[in-house]
């Protein structure tokens, strides 16, 4: 096994090597979560039992709903109905220092709050027609503080406070008021969908169902399915990019791995060799193979997981917007990839192996 | 009458080259028994290191028939011959063939590992025929950093830690000055005197000819008596 650390820089080397394509899984994988909870969080920490949308339209990510203002009365009649709460949400402009940049503008009830921002980490949530509150991630990347003035179209608004959980890495939410975004849409007789809270006990399909009899054109769903929907659609954009860059990093680890494996092979021809003469069981030599395969890709996930922290700090640091989070399933799942991979890329120098003969230790 | 360690029939070994055929070894018979030196000389390209590899059964014959231990070649399995090598039979090679990037005495417990000899016990021999060889303070030194004389003592070491019956020696002393060639030559006389072991060893070396039970030629693949 020892002979694996030897030339001691080819092994640090192929340890980096290692560790580089972990930490680009890793990182990967991180990305992935941290862009899944900017994309969920809002619609997980919601507290709807139902949302109703229009007629067709499955997410508030990828898909467009216009409702009629006025059917908040309308619902909030019906039997089993707590509370309603109508959300409007707008793609739009804001002009920040560094020019123009886009905003998922969310109007809401701020009488009731619900369909606000999850969490207020800096400042306070609106409270006034005339108040914003951003993303953080967004407020960092463009250098805004509380208490800044912002222009959003013809307003000018106050930024009262900074959220989180409302980064989904290509966009960022920001929080206004329902009225404001009717004004700033030029659309004050619409909302975009309905948060609906249901009193204790009262069945969600049975309601759903009477609220589908009630009102033509819209669609009801419970608060699970909306998350599922959600959570498809953040998925079907960013895991196609993120499975090739993944895949493309297995391969280029694998090459690695079984490049300096075979090299390895080749240059320790005669010691093989000898081993084999000296009456190495067939298995032991795979089997060290294999061994130092593990040892190298261990050495190098160790190297990863100390390192993958500190770029996610700086990562963030550098662009606010791609943050992530990383956690020991992530970790788990990378050993068990790096595993998956070892096994592989040993497949070539054991190949080799068997082309040694122990009749070259005589040569 | 003792029970041949290692016997040849009838040996002929054919090569392949630039599209001719060479013979190696032309109808070779050859047997040792336990507690023989037996010497093999001959010149370069005689077929000296065929024929020690056609008896080790690393390669097949053309024609002819092995036998090691009283059994022919073909009739062990090839896991029971890589146990047979590990566990019966030493090899001491010309260049030494030491494993760079282990100790010295990992190198000897290597063997041990594979004829699946009990690491305790193991460890104590290697120690002990270290000790035998004056090089027991050389145990955590690896390979890089011995002379040509203490490599050639460790390789014998590594030959003889198993118990091993029957003792391969491919040039042995080619790369040695007289006296290390000498001290090398006693040790494995007095392992074939004082516990019995057969010695098979080929050379160019005309010297070690005095040491030995008896002496064979072996000039353009055939066997002559010296």
């Amino acid at each position: 096994m020892k002979t694996i650390l030897h030339p001691l820089t080819r092994f640090v080397l192929t340890v980096l090597g290692i560790a580089l394509c972990s930490l680009l899984m890793l990182f990967l994988l991180a990305i992935y979560r941290g862009v899944s909870e900017g994309s969920m969080l809002y619609v997980r920490e919601s507290g709807a039992d139902l949302w109703i949308l229009q007629d067709h339209a499955t997410n508030i990510l990828r898909s467009s709903s216009l409702l009629p203002a006025n059917l908040k009365p309308v619902i909030q009649n019906m039997n089993g109905i707590e509370s309603v709460s109508p959300v409007f949400l707008i793609l739009s402009s804001v002009l920040t220092s560094s020019g123009p940049a886009t905003v998922y503008l969310t109007g809401y009830d701020i009488k009731t709050g619900i369909g606000g921002p999850p969490g207020i980490t800096e400042g306070k949530n609106i409270t006034e027609d005339n108040e914003i509150v951003l993303d953080r991630s967004f407020a960092a990347k463009y250098n805004i503080r509380t208490g800044d003035d912002l222009c959003v179209k013809d307003d000018t608004l106050k930024v009262s406070g900074l959220s989180s959980g409302t980064n989904m890495f290509v966009i960022q939410y920001a929080f206004i008021s329902l009225h404001k975004a009717g004004e700033i849409a030029g659309y004050p007789f619409l909302v975009s969908c309905y948060q609906v809270r249901l009193k204790p006990h009262a069945d969600p399909e049975g309601t759903a169902m009477a609220l589908r009899d009630e009102i033509s054109d819209i669609t009801v769903i419970d608060q699970q399915t909306f998350l599922n929907n959600n959570k498809r659609e953040m998925e079907s954009g960013i895991l196609p990019l993120l499975y090739t860059v993944a895949f493309i990093g297995a391969i280029v680890l694998t090459a690695i791995l079984s490049l300096i494996l075979s090299m390895h092979v080749l240059e320790r021809k005669n010691e093989y060799a000898v081993m084999k003469a000296l009456g190495a069981p067939s298995g032991f030599l795979p089997v060290l193979l294999i061994k130092q395969a593990m040892v190298l890709s261990l050495c190098g996930m160790i190297t990863a997981a100390t390192l993958i922290s500190p770029l996610l700090c700086l990562v963030e640091k550098l662009s606010p917007e791609v943050a992530g989070e990383t956690s020991l399933q992530h970790l788990a799942i990378v050993l068990a990839g790096i595993g998956i991979i070892c096994l592989i890329s040993s497949a070539v120098p054991i190949g080799k192996l068997r082309k040694i003969y122990s009749l070259d230790a005589f040569k | 009458m003792h029970m041949a360690v290692a016997e040849l029939s009838a040996i002929t070994k054919h090569y392949e080259r630039q599209g001719n055929e060479v013979a190696a070894l032309k109808c070779v018979s050859f047997s040792a028994v336990p507690g023989e030196l037996v010497l093999l000389l001959g010149p370069s390209g005689s077929g000296k290191t065929t024929f020690l590899t056609v008896l080790a059964g690393f390669q097949k014959p053309s024609s002819g028939q092995v036998f090691l231990f009283g059994k022919n070649i073909l009739d062990y399995s090839p896991s029971e011959l890589q146990y047979l090598r590990a566990r019966h039979m030493g090899f001491i090679f010309q260049t030494f063939n030491l494993i760079e990037g282990i100790t010295v005495r990992e190198n000897i417990m290597l063997v041990t590992h594979f004829a699946h000899l009990g690491e305790k016990h193991a460890g104590r021999r290697t120690d002990d025929l270290l000790q035998k060889f004056g090089i027991g303070h050389l145990r955590k030194a690896y390979p890089n950093s011995l002379s040509q004389g203490e490599k050639q003592r460790v390789a014998v070491v590594r030959a003889l830690v198993n118990g091993a019956e029957l003792i391969i020696a491919d040039e042995p002393t080619g790369s040695l000055s007289a006296t290390q060639s000498n001290q090398i030559i006693s040790f494995l006389r007095e392992c074939v005197d004082q516990e019995k072991r057969t010695v098979i060893m080929v050379t160019h070396d005309e010297r070690i000819k005095g040491h030995t039970d008896w002496t064979l030629y072996l000039r353009d693949g055939s066997l002559e008596p010296v």
